[in-house]
């Protein structure tokens, strides 16, 4: 007895598995049949959720007073355009959530993706954005991020996006980065034994951190 | 009406409770019975029939606990921010809770032959006095109890039961019991209401709400949570079979996330005692770096010493705590 309850067991669970996959497939022809109007509900409903957040890096987002949008030829008239609908996107919700947290559960997570989502969260008008991950990926290679999110920042945004600056905040670690000019850093020194708690400039040269030019 | 629902289940019931026990069976549920108004508003009901019904639901569901082996339950049953309702509904919950208690002391014969342990989690001096000495007797006459537990959380946060946690560790640095060093993630997991419990493998909310409404936070990290749009009155077999299905599917994946943690917890915990006994030895020594044996010696030595010193605090808690409920109880038999 107990032979064939353990046969029926695994029966259901391929079955509930059988039934997430083909409801999951029908959901992507859906949405690529109605295209736009499929995606912009989506983002619409998504939005104003919570999703869940845990304390891990955290990314403030500077909106530059001046956010208005130039009308630019040829090429760059692209991003513009998306920028502008995801701006009406945001707006078209009544409620937008100051932080966000992304929570993520993949074994191997996509740098694209990720720097994805902070970039429409930038352009949608959220400030604050909080990544993690269980093995604490993200937070080891924090600079491979920012690089994908500043270059996803130029493909997605075009030269609306440098508007935004994204400043990088690390919990539990002993130095604040800031992004200075160039191949310049500003990081603010909290607890050294010989330095003083202030602000030094060091830059990345082809052989390595050295002195800032003056 | 009754807190143990005797009965069986029905042939298809039970068959799909035979084939759910072939695979991984959660060891302790938590619920967050939302919908209760909601459900009275639907069906033209007054608020508290609502509730009413909801305790008769979770009536029901512990009875279904006890025939898919599910030997804890944690229900979440009046928040500290409930408070903040109407004075007449406040009141109105706070009588239900007085009658099911009372109710609850009436069936103690039955609590005892099904060995069924009641905790009450929560800041009860919230609470009213007559319901604080009702609580206090139904948790100490079950306290030897031990075939399946509830755990009912009443004036009850999360946060303020972190923040309570802390409290009593600072209470415990301040008598001495416990060095600042000691405090960890495990002692404050020690220090909760919930300290008598695993942590719950399957978190439900009902009424289709996706949040977590500051309900076990801290102990939830390594849980599945799944969320039901059915309103809680209305909760069947069905649903909860459901939630476990979605327990099992999940069941290889959140066990790897849980021991990855617990390897990561145990590391870093053995790094802070190295730290701790190189800062001691450097103290003490005369300057000369110590030998290897001599370190694992006193490594060896420190954690003992660690976790004696532990130990004492923890027994000084849970006699704080029982004495909080013995004080109540004899304030009873003395009225």
């Amino acid at each position: 007895m107990a032979l064939l309850y353990g046969l029926l067991w695994r029966l259901l669970l391929l079955l509930v598995h059988v039934n997430r996959t083909v409801v999951c497939w029908l959901r992507v022809r859906a949405r690529s049949f109605q295209g736009r109007l499929w995606e912009r509900a989506v983002a619409a409903l998504l939005l104003p959720v919570a999703l869940i957040g845990f304390p891990g890096q955290q990314k403030k987002l500077n909106r530059n007073p001046d956010g208005t949008v130039y009308p630019v030829p040829g090429a760059r008239a692209a991003a513009a355009g998306r920028r502008s609908r995801w701006v009406c996107d945001g707006r078209s919700v009544e409620k937008l959530p100051v932080h966000i947290g992304l929570l993520v559960a993949e074994e191997e997570p996509d740098y694209t993706d990720i720097a994805n989502l902070v970039v429409w969260c930038m352009a949608v008008g959220i400030s604050y954005v909080s990544v993690y991950d269980d093995n604490g990926i993200f937070q080891k290679n924090n600079c491979r991020l920012l690089e994908e999110i500043v270059r996803q920042q130029q493909d997605l945004l075009g030269t609306e996006g440098s508007k935004y600056n994204v400043e990088f905040l690390r919990n539990g670690s002993e130095t604040h980065q800031h992004h200075g000019r160039g191949e310049t850093r500003i990081c603010k020194i909290y607890d050294s034994p010989c330095l003083p708690e202030a602000e030094a400039m060091f830059a990345i040269n082809a052989d390595g951190v050295g002195d800032a030019k003056d | 009406m009754s807190w143990i629902r005797e009965g069986e289940l029905n042939f298809f019931q039970k068959l799909t409770a035979s084939v759910l026990k072939e695979g991984p069976i959660p060891k302790h549920v938590a619920f967050i019975m939302d919908g209760n108004r909601r459900f009275a508003q639907k069906n033209n009901l007054e608020r508290e029939e609502g509730h009413m019904q909801g305790f008769n639901k979770l009536a029901e569901t512990l009875r279904w606990c006890k025939h898919l082996n599910i030997q804890e339950v944690t229900v979440y049953a009046f928040s500290i921010e409930n408070f903040k309702r109407t004075k007449d509904e406040v009141e109105g919950l706070m009588e239900l809770a007085r009658q099911k208690f009372v109710r609850l002391l009436e069936e103690m014969d039955k609590l005892e032959s099904h060995g069924v342990c009641i905790r009450v989690l929560g800041d009860l001096n919230m609470l009213p006095l007559d319901l604080q000495q009702l609580i206090a007797e139904s948790v100490v006459r079950t306290r030897n109890h031990n075939k399946c537990f509830l755990n009912v959380c009443f004036a009850y946060t999360s946060r303020h039961e972190i923040a309570n946690a802390i409290r009593e560790m600072a209470w415990g640095v301040e008598k001495g019991l416990i060095r600042p060093s000691d405090v960890s993630e495990a002692l404050l997991s020690e220090c909760l209401y919930t300290n008598n419990s695993p942590n719950p493998d399957l978190l439900i909310r009902t009424s289709g709400e996706v949040r977590l409404s500051d309900f076990l936070l801290w102990q939830t990290s390594h849980s599945c949570v799944v969320f039901q749009s059915v309103l809680w009155p209305e909760y069947s077999f069905w649903n909860f079979c459901q939630a476990i299905i979605e327990y099992q599917l999940n069941h290889s994946s959140i066990q790897r996330a849980r021991e990855l943690h617990q390897e990561r917890q145990a590391l870093a915990q053995l790094e802070a005692e190295r730290a701790c006994v190189a800062q001691q030895m450097q103290h003490h020594g005369n300057g000369k770096p110590a030998d290897t044996q001599r370190q694992q010696e006193a490594l060896q030595q420190y954690i003992v010493c660690r976790e004696e010193r532990v130990q004492d605090f923890l027994e000084a808690l849970k006699h704080k705590r029982d004495s909080f409920f013995k004080d109540l109880c004899s304030q009873v038999s003395h009225a």
